[in-house]
């Protein structure tokens, strides 16, 4: 592996994004702020309680994950198809960059912005929430890690996959941001009736939140060692299947 | 002189298109070499064969002397390709586009190197201003800067004055000339007008329908055309005779006093091509 092509592909996928840091960063913490504003403000005091933790202090770090996890998959996502429209993927095929060097470059540049738009969410729930602070820091860096990479690989294949817009635009509407919301983002699952309970158990998204839940409030649905676990054996697999794509020049080849 | 670039047999087939039917080319190291060939006649398809944009379906291609399939590191940095198509990434600025295309190839910064290429194709004072604010010709010189960011030893041009002004495409041969006599660079251009193959090729193909059918040095296709002598006599009609390339015109014309006037057409590369290609 040669660490100036690996450096340069993911300064280039972060230096994107930073170019365009209000819609990239700024926006998705705005949105985190408008959800504080109606769940926390307006609604907090009808909501029941759940774990013993209020309503507005439950649902932020789900919602740090949430808006961390489809950055993450946006920035590959649209980074392939743009360079698609553009003609650019020629670029990267003529370049000696090897699979495992393209597989980490994108993995990065989505976890940086996912990782930048969780701290920065978590900084201005902050001034919402009282006696906002991690239980187990190592656990969330390392769950935030995990979701943001797994999305950002899910939004390689997914660039890589696409031949347009619309493709990507239609993966991320019925797949990605249904998963997110009903993965337990503003609920526990436990509030849920039986069958949608268990339903819950085949979303991915859903041991995500239960991790990031349990590395801030010490609080979960499911055993920690299972949702880590979980989520360990997704971002194993979604890398796994990232690079033969790459390796193979999987829909890039004429 | 060794091998730069080695086609063997190199076949590729789009749906019910032969776009190239065994393809079999040598460049030699140093050497400027001219691929011609009309719309469709699979000269994009082989240079993308070459970048491994294109999968082709079989035969061997060799990059100064190691396969590219096997040694493919090797070749991809040895090799600059301007492509057909102007692409860049909007986002960014020439200067940082030509750094980050250099960091792609895994090498290190060359800031001189850098002030080189921007200088020498009148980038420099536009090197920090957003990609999409250049003009047309400025867009194409990037395009080359970018396939040269990398100091390849083989540069390949696919049709890179295509649309682009009189003046510019001067200065674009003259830069070409001085990569290869000053920096030794071995260059295949591929190239719809025909005057740019004849003013800088030493070496000609022209590939047909996915077959090359013709691959010779300059001169030697050149004499496949022969001379022609027009005359105008003093009457007002005019007449043509074809010379032999060592035939004196003098004494074609024999003692003939009704001359007024004399022109020689000397052969060019485009009624060989259309002579070639017209079948």
């Amino acid at each position: 592996m040669n660490l100036i092509r690996l450096y340069t592909l993911a300064y280039k996928e972060t230096h994107r994004f930073l170019k365009v840091w209000m819609q990239t960063v700024f926006s998705p913490v705005v949105i985190a702020v408008m959800y504080f504003a109606v769940f926390g403000g307006a609604l907090s005091s009808r909501i029941v309680e759940f774990n013993n933790i209020p309503y507005l202090a439950f649902i932020v770090p789900g919602l740090a994950l949430l808006q961390a996890t489809t950055n993450a998959f946006q920035n590959p996502s649209s980074s392939l198809i743009i360079a698609r429209y553009q003609g650019l993927l020629p670029d990267l095929l003529m370049s000696p960059l090897t699979a495992m060097e393209k597989t980490l470059g994108y993995l990065l540049g989505g976890v940086i912005r996912g990782v930048m738009v969780t701290i920065l969410i978590f900084v201005v729930a902050a001034f919402f929430v009282r006696d906002f602070w991690p239980e187990h820091w190592f656990a969330l860096a390392l769950i935030t890690f995990l979701a943001s990479g797994t999305f950002s690989l899910m939004g390689t294949l997914v660039g890589i996959w696409s031949k347009t817009f619309d493709g990507v635009a239609g993966i991320t509407t019925f797949v990605i941001t249904p998963m997110a919301f009903l993965g337990g983002v503003f609920y526990s699952i436990n509030a849920l009736p039986e069958m949608a309970r268990q339903l819950s158990h085949f979303n991915p998204f859903f041991y995500f939140v239960d991790a990031t839940r349990w590395a801030f409030f010490g609080v979960n649905d499911i055993a920690p060692a299972l949702s880590f676990g979980v989520a360990i054996a997704l971002f194993v697999i979604f890398f796994a299947l990232t690079y033969s794509a790459f390796a193979t020049d999987w829909r890039m080849k004429n | 002189m060794s091998v730069a670039l080695k086609f063997h047999n190199v076949k590729k087939q789009f749906d019910k298109l032969e776009a190239l039917k065994g393809v079999s080319l040598e460049i030699k190291e140093g050497e400027f070499f001219a691929l011609l060939g009309q719309n469709g006649a699979g000269k994009t398809t082989l240079i993308n064969c070459l970048a491994g944009v294109t999968k082709r379906d079989s035969g061997e291609i060799e990059v100064l002397g190691k396969n590219i399939d096997t040694h493919s590191t090797f070749a991809k940095t040895s090799v600059g390709i301007v492509a057909q198509e102007v692409a860049f990434d909007p986002f960014f600025g020439p200067a940082e586009i030509l750094r980050m295309q250099r960091g792609m190839y895994g090498l290190r910064q060359n800031e001189e190197h850098l002030d080189w290429l921007l200088e020498k194709l009148s980038l420099q004072d536009k090197k920090n201003v957003r990609s999409r604010k250049l003009s047309g010709g400025m867009r194409r010189r990037l395009m080359i800067a970018k396939a040269l960011v990398h100091e390849p030893k083989i540069l390949i041009l696919d049709e890179p004055t295509a649309g682009v002004d009189v003046e510019l495409r001067q200065g674009l041969w003259k830069f070409l000339e001085e990569l290869r006599q000053k920096h030794g660079v071995t260059i295949l251009l591929t190239t719809h007008y025909l005057e740019e193959a004849q003013a800088l090729a030493d070496r000609i193909a022209i590939i047909h329908k996915g077959e090359i059918i013709v691959n010779e040095e300059k001169k030697q296709l050149l004499k496949r055309q022969k001379r022609i002598l027009e005359i105008e006599t003093t009457d007002g009609k005019t007449e043509s005779f074809e010379l032999e390339s060592d035939e004196n015109p003098l004494i074609k014309l024999g003692q003939r006093t009704d001359i007024k006037d004399l022109t020689i057409r000397e052969p060019k590369l485009e009624d060989v091509f259309l002579d070639l290609t017209k079948a």
